[in-house]
Formats: structure tokens, C-alpha cells, sequence
């Protein structure tokens, strides 16, 4: 039996989570994830938690995992942007069970990233979205929000040891204070410490070497494969 | 332990990834456009302007009425009232007109194939075709406009069966290599439109001794003798007149024939202003209305109640050269007129526009199919021939062109949809929701119901950001419809006629269309 919402068809059949064999639970919990389901999520995790698993397993098995498909499916425009924050925001349901276990156990997330609106600019849909596209993908995102100074993101980041600084502006007039932060960086000796990535509608691949970024991502997604990318690199 | 979830939560799933790629593979049909949207915004006429261009073309009738009537005409009019001058010319009363028109069918049921995809036709609802039997069809890599042959007929009727917004069939060219034998052209190009496609489909016949085989074909495809007449998914027609004012024997005889057994009458009746009607564009609407008049007037004469595709086609002549131009403004505006002049009588409206001058699918293509349609569209006509694919002022066809022309259809259409101004859709709530809570609307509910309802997405527009379509080998929409009509004609065989009908048909009539040339392999694409 299927009931209408909106143009998707819904499939009524029961599925009692508890009752699935991990391998079944975990694959319903990608599921879930595609489907945005935050409450079904957030009960596979700690059903899985209760079996014993670790969270860090459960994090990259069942979270990240799953994550990862959402990922390929926007790639492909399979899944829109309202889809995937829909995911996203159950994978936050998710972490929000292993978080405290995780920084107890002293495990350290995928990684973690500061992200701002450059100073003069107030454009912050698209650096909201980077944020919650890598909440998703399992990284700590501190956001400083928008009209953010040099001196705010270089004390973020060192104040919350994070790997990634992500810079955005929709505006010509401001992009080239995105130039301004990372100077300040170099002249405190801090720029390689960091990977330096920056996006927004006026920018271009030409535009973030120019001003030494590691790299421009066009859109949300992007920026998650990018972001990965780097990390693997650096480790 | 949280709880285990319950049924009234399990039913929000929705099958996850396969479920999700299912449904988009399933593609957006009727999900944010359907065909008969509803057409009549845009009106260039005034009340007292259709007045005139009434009174002025029912005076044509009755005064210097349409010359050369063929026998089987008078057959039917004389009784009916009309008047035989000796300068041959038939002269058609105004009352017997008013008549007519008042007798003649509203609306009717054009059937296709498979039953999901007939069409309502009648009121202002709005419905885009191919159309042209045009003679040529424009080859994508070498840009040469070669002869059209059969089989091209039948990759057309296959590549718009996938294409949403085209909702009918009519044939956009012949098949040049059977022109010498009418009887195996007519025979193989309705087989081959049979083959291709589950929509509605048209014909262009002007030998009428072709009408009845042809539905014996079709009654072999279904197999029972009469069967096609209940169920009529195929639609004939021509130009009965020739303009200005006079009969063309061979459709005019078709015309007739239709009436006698209860079809629809498919016309296109096109004056070419400043050529074959007056260079005044209300002249021309006063003597094509009069002209489509009389092919009304004497379909009812020979049935009362029958239904004609009102097709009251005016085309421009560009008078630098005296060639005929499909793409100007102008064109825009008089088909325009004729739509909603016959709205305004409730006539079935048959219009035509896309009928692009430029001679590949460039810049001036895109720009005179777009306003020529729109204005098509919002003016409401019903048959709208919308040549999704010509090119060179009806001259050849371009398979590219109709992939990208069904984006512009769709978009056209979304154009009829109009904003439904609602409470919900006001969205104070969801304002409200957004201010107070994420700052944005991409996580609301409402984003996610309207996503893929609201907004249509085209198939080969491009919306990359210049550095994607950099990366991308800078392909143009041509290019990328290309790959579309690649991916289509590889793949889309159907088997509309089951082997038993087909080796029926085969038996019974030459069809040169072949087996081989039906299934992937055969090294067309």
C-alpha cells in the first residue's frame, strides 16, 4: 500500500528497526539517511550503540557511509539541494547520540572547519549551506557567520584547532578581502597550517589561486569532496 | 533505549535510494505542466475588431464565395443551400453559414494509441504537435539538408514518444524516396507513425482513394474490422483551398470523404499575406476565416455535428523576396488572432508557429520559435503545430531541434500555469518559520513539496556555471541535444505493434519499413 506526499509515493510496509540484523539495520539506516528521516536515524544509532558497537564505527559504517551515497546522488542530480539538507539534518540527529561518546573516548571527528561570510559582505545562504553539508559528511563546523574580520577567523581557528578555514562572498567588492585574510595568515607564519578553501557565486578556480586558497568549490557539495581530498592528502 | 518505532512512522519512508532513483528514472510527465493547460491571456483583437473581420469574411462567402467546388461538394452544398454561379464559384448564404458554424462539433476526443495519452480537445485548452511534411531533414554533423526517407519519419515518431511536451504526432516530412508511388508513401508513413509513437497521431493525405486502406491498416493493427472508426487515433488532413478563394481538388475531396465517415477534419488553410491574400493583416484574417469557413461550412453540410480542426493558418510573406517567413513578428501576431477569433466563436483551434526562418538551430531559431509560441500559447489555440524541429521556414527538420524545442514547450506551458495565489501559497507561516528558525527556506517542508511541482527542469538547457560548461568541452544546447537524440534512437525501440498484428499488416499491404530497421543494432545511431 503507498499513500501520496506531494509527488513521492510512500511505502507504508512496517519496519521495526530492533528486530533487523545489523548488517539489514545498517543498510535501512542508509536508507533512512536518504530518505531524511532524523528520528529513524537517530534510533538506528543508538540501537547499534546498544548492541555494542562503538561510535566511531557506527559514525563511519552507518553515518558517513550513508552520507557518502547521498553525496554521489546529488553529484549525479538525482537528489536536490532540499533533499540533502533533509539528510544532513538527520545525520545531525545521529551525532547528536555519539558526540558526547566520542569526545570522551578523545576520538576526533572527520575533521573540523571554520566557516564565515567574508568582512562587508551579508550573503550567508551558501556558507550555510557548506556548513551543514559537512556536519553531514561527519566534520565539526564552527561558523562565525556573516562580516567576519581576519583576526575572527585566524582566532577561531586556532582556538578550536580546526583543519579547514572555508571563506564565502556573493559579492565583487568584498571577495578580495578573502586575499586580506590569508596575507594576515602568512604574515603569523599560520597559512600552511591550514587548508584554506574558498567559495561563492563571483569566484573561479583563476580567482582562488590567485589570492593562495587551496582551492575554489563551486557549490556545497563540492566542497565536501574537496575538503577530503586535501585531508587525505595532508595526513 | 529509545522506542522502537511505530507503524504511523514507519509509513514516512519512502524506499530510500532504489525507491528515489526509480522515481526520477520514471521522469516529471504531468508532475509540474500536463498537456491542455489553458491558453487565453493574450488577445490582440478587440470585441468589435472580431466583429468586423466576421462580417467581412461571411460577405466574402455569400458574395464572391470559393471558386473550382469539385462534385462531391456540390453534391452535399446545393441542397444544403449554397449557390452555384456561372463563373463557377460557390457562393455560401450567411444564414447557412451561421448555421453551420452553430451545428458544427465543440469539442471532441482525439484518441491515441495507448488511451493515457488522449487528449481533451475543445475550450482554451492548449496541446503542441509536430507538424510540416516537410521534404528535408538537417544532418547534425555536416549541417546539409539531405532528403527525408522513411525510416527518418519513424525515428521521429520514436524520438517524440519520449519527449513530454510534444503531445501529439503530426508528421513533420514525408518520405521523399517513396514520392514517385503515393500508395506505398501513404501506406508506409502511417505504419510507421503507428510504430513509433503511443500518441495521437496525423497524416497528410491528399489522395482520398488512400483514406480507407489506410484504416484497414489500422484495423489489422487491431485486429477487428471497424475498430479504428469507434476509436479514431489517427487524424488526416490537408489544405483544401487554395487560396485566395478557391477549392484545391485533391484534400478538398479528403475533406468530404472525412465527413462521410465521421473523422475529424485536420485543415491548414494558409494564405501568405501580400501573395495569395491582401498584405493588410486584417484582410488576410477576413479572407483565411472565410476561406476555413467554408471547409467548416461544408464538413457540416455533408454531416451536421462534425468536427473540424479549425486551422486557419495566415503566414507572412518577407516582401523583399516574396518568400514565405514563419519566424517574424508578425506571424506571432496574426496566428495569434486567428486563436482567439475562433475562441471567441468556441471553434476547435488548429494554429501553427516555431516555424523558424533560420536554417539551423541558432540564436534566430531560438528566439523566433520562442515568441512565435508564446504567443501561441497564450492565446490559446488547441492544435497548436509548434514544428518542434524545423528549421529553413518549413523546409527541413532537425531531430536536435526537437529535443530542444520540448524544453522551450515545457517552459512555454509554464507559462499557462500561471502562480496559484493561495493562503498556503502566500506562505506567512513559512516566512515566519524561516525568520524566527534557519534563516533560510531549503529545509522547509514546503521546499521539498514544491521542489519537483513547482519548478519544471529542462533536459539539454544549460544551467552549468561557465567553469562546469568549461570543463564539459564547452558543449552548446545543439551539441547536448545531440547526445539526447543519440541516447533516444539507440534505445527506445517499441513495440507498439504486436508481432502477430505487424505480420498481419504485412501481409495485407507493402511495407517497406523493415524489421531490422525496428530494433537497436541497425547501425543508424
Amino acid at each position: 500500500m503507498t499513500e501520496e506526499y506531494g509527488n513521492e509515493k510512500y511505502d507504508d510496509e512496517e519496519i521495526i528497526l530492533a528486530e533487523l540484523l545489523d548488517d539489514e539495520l545498517v543498510e535501512q539506516m542508509h536508507d533512512d539517511l536518504y530518505d531524511g528521516l532524523a528520528e529513524e536515524v537517530a534510533e538506528g544509532t543508538q540501537i547499534l550503540l546498544d548492541r555494542g558497537w562503538s561510535a566511531t564505527k557506527v559514525l563511519e559504517e552507518a553515518l558517513v557511509a550513508g552520507m557518502t551515497i547521498v553525496g554521489v546522488d546529488f553529484r549525479d542530480g538525482i537528489l536536490f539541494v532540499p533533499e540533502v539538507l533533509m539528510s544532513a539534518s538527520s545525520m545531525k540527529a545521529g551525532m547528536a547520540l555519539l558526540k558526547p561518546i566520542l569526545s570522551q573516548t578523545g576520538a576526533r571527528p572527520t575533521g573540523t572547519m571554520v566557516v564565515g561570510t567574508v568582512k562587508g559582505d551579508i550573503h550567508d545562504i551558501g556558507k550555510n549551506l557548506v556548513g551543514m553539508m559537512m556536519e553531514g559528511a561527519g566534520f565539526e563546523v564552527i561558523d562565525l557567520g556573516i562580516n567576519v574580520e581576519a583576526a575572527t577567523y585566524i582566532d577561531a581557528i586556532e582556538e578550536h584547532k580546526a583543519n579547514i578555514l572555508g571563506m564565502s562572498a556573493l559579492l565583487t567588492t568584498t571577495m578580495p578581502y578573502m586575499k586580506v585574510v590569508i596575507d594576515a595568515m602568512k604574515e603569523k607564519g599560520i597559512r600552511d597550517d591550514y587548508i584554506v578553501l574558498v567559495g561563492g557565486a563571483p569566484l573561479n578556480d583563476e580567482f582562488g589561486e590567485a589570492i593562495g586558497a587551496d582551492a575554489y568549490c563551486r557549490d556545497a557539495a563540492t566542497v565536501v569532496e574537496v575538503a577530503k581530498e586535501l585531508l587525505a592528502l595532508a595526513s | 533505549m529509545v522506542e522502537p518505532t511505530r507503524k504511523s512512522r514507519a509509513s514516512r519512508r519512502s524506499g530510500g535510494r532504489q525507491a528515489r532513483r526509480d522515481l526520477r528514472a520514471a521522469g516529471s510527465r504531468g508532475q509540474v505542466v500536463q498537456p491542455g493547460m489553458q491558453g487565453g491571456a493574450y488577445k490582440p483583437l478587440s470585441g468589435h475588431d472580431i466583429q468586423r473581420i466576421y462580417d467581412t469574411a461571411l460577405d466574402l462567402l455569400e458574395n464572391i464565395g470559393i471558386g473550382d467546388p469539385i462534385p462531391e461538394i456540390l453534391h452535399y452544398a446545393l441542397p444544403g443551400g449554397c449557390v452555384l454561379g456561372e463563373d463557377n464559384r460557390l457562393r455560401f448564404p450567411r444564414a447557412l453559414v451561421e448555421d453551420m458554424i452553430n451545428v458544427s462539433a465543440r469539442e471532441y476526443v482525439c484518441y491515441a494509441p495507448d488511451p493515457s495519452f488522449d487528449l481533451e480537445i475543445g475550450g482554451q485548452r492548449v496541446y503542441f504537435s509536430t507538424s510540416g511534411e516537410s521534404i528535408s531533414i538537417l544532418e547534425f554533423d555536416s549541417q546539409v539538408f539531405r532528403p527525408t526517407e522513411l525510416v527518418d519519419l519513424y525515428d521521429a515518431a520514436r524520438l517524440a514518444d519520449k519527449l513530454d511536451h510534444i503531445h501529439s504526432f503530426g508528421q513533420p516530412f514525408i518520405a521523399a524516396e517513396y514520392s514517385k508511388d503515393l500508395f506505398v508513401h501513404d501506406m508506409n508513413i502511417a505504419y510507421a507513425e503507428l510504430a513509433g509513437t503511443c500518441k495521437p497521431f496525423a497524416l497528410g493525405i491528399a489522395e482520398v482513394d488512400h483514406i480507407e486502406p489506410i484504416i484497414e491498416l489500422f484495423d489489422s493493427y487491431l485486429g477487428e474490422e471497424g475498430g479504428f472508426l469507434k476509436r479514431p487515433f489517427c487524424t488526416f488532413g490537408g489544405c483544401p483551398i487554395t487560396s485566395p478563394l478557391r477549392f484545391g481538388k485533391d484534400n478538398a475531396q479528403v475533406l468530404v470523404k472525412l465527413a462521410e465517415l465521421g473523422l475529424v477534419g485536420d485543415v491548414a488553410v494558409a494564405p501568405q499575406a501580400g501573395a495569395t491574400s491582401p498584405a493588410a493583416l486584417a484582410g488576410t484574417l477576413a479572407q483565411c476565416f472565410a476561406e476555413t469557413l467554408a471547409c467548416m461550412a461544408v464538413m457540416n453540410l455533408v454531416r451536421p455535428g462534425s468536427a473540424i480542426n479549425f486551422g486557419m493558418w495566415p503566414f507572412i510573406s518577407d516582401l523583399r523576396t516574396g518568400a514565405f517567413s514563419g519566424g517574424s513578428g508578425e506571424e506571432a501576431l496574426v496566428m495569434a488572432a486567428t486563436a482567439q477569433l475562433c475562441n471567441h466563436f468556441g471553434f476547435i483551434t488548429s494554429v501553427a508557429c516555431g516555424m523558424t526562418d533560420s536554417k539551423t538551430m541558432d540564436a534566430q531559431a531560438g528566439y523566433e520559435k520562442a515568441v512565435t509560441t508564446t504567443a501561441l500559447a497564450l492565446a490559446g489555440g488547441n492544435h497548436v503545430a509548434a514544428y518542434p524541429g524545423i528549421v529553413g521556414s518549413l523546409i527541413g527538420q532537425s531531430f536536435e531541434g526537437m529535443v530542444i524545442d520540448n524544453d522551450m514547450l515545457g517552459n512555454v506551458q509554464r507559462l499557462l500555469r500561471g502562480i496559484e495565489v493561495t493562503d498556503e501559497t502566500l506562505s506567512y507561516e513559512v516566512i515566519k518559520d524561516a525568520v524566527f528558525g534557519t534563516g533560510h527556506f531549503l529545509s522547509q517542508n514546503q521546499t521539498l513539496a514544491l521542489m519537483r511541482t513547482e519548478y519544471l527542469y529542462p533536459e539539454v538547457a544549460d544551467r552549468r556555471s561557465p567553469g562546469d560548461w568549461e570543463a564539459g568541452g564547452k558543449e552548446d544546447v545543439y551539441e547536448l541535444a545531440h547526445g539526447k537524440v543519440k541516447s533516444i534512437l539507440s534505445s527506445h525501440y517499441p513495440e507498439y505493434i504486436d508481432p502477430a498484428a505487424d505480420a498481419r499488416i504485412r501481409e495485407k499491404f507493402p511495407i517497406r519499413l523493415t524489421r531490422e530497421d525496428m530494433r537497436p543494432g541497425n547501425g543508424r545511431w
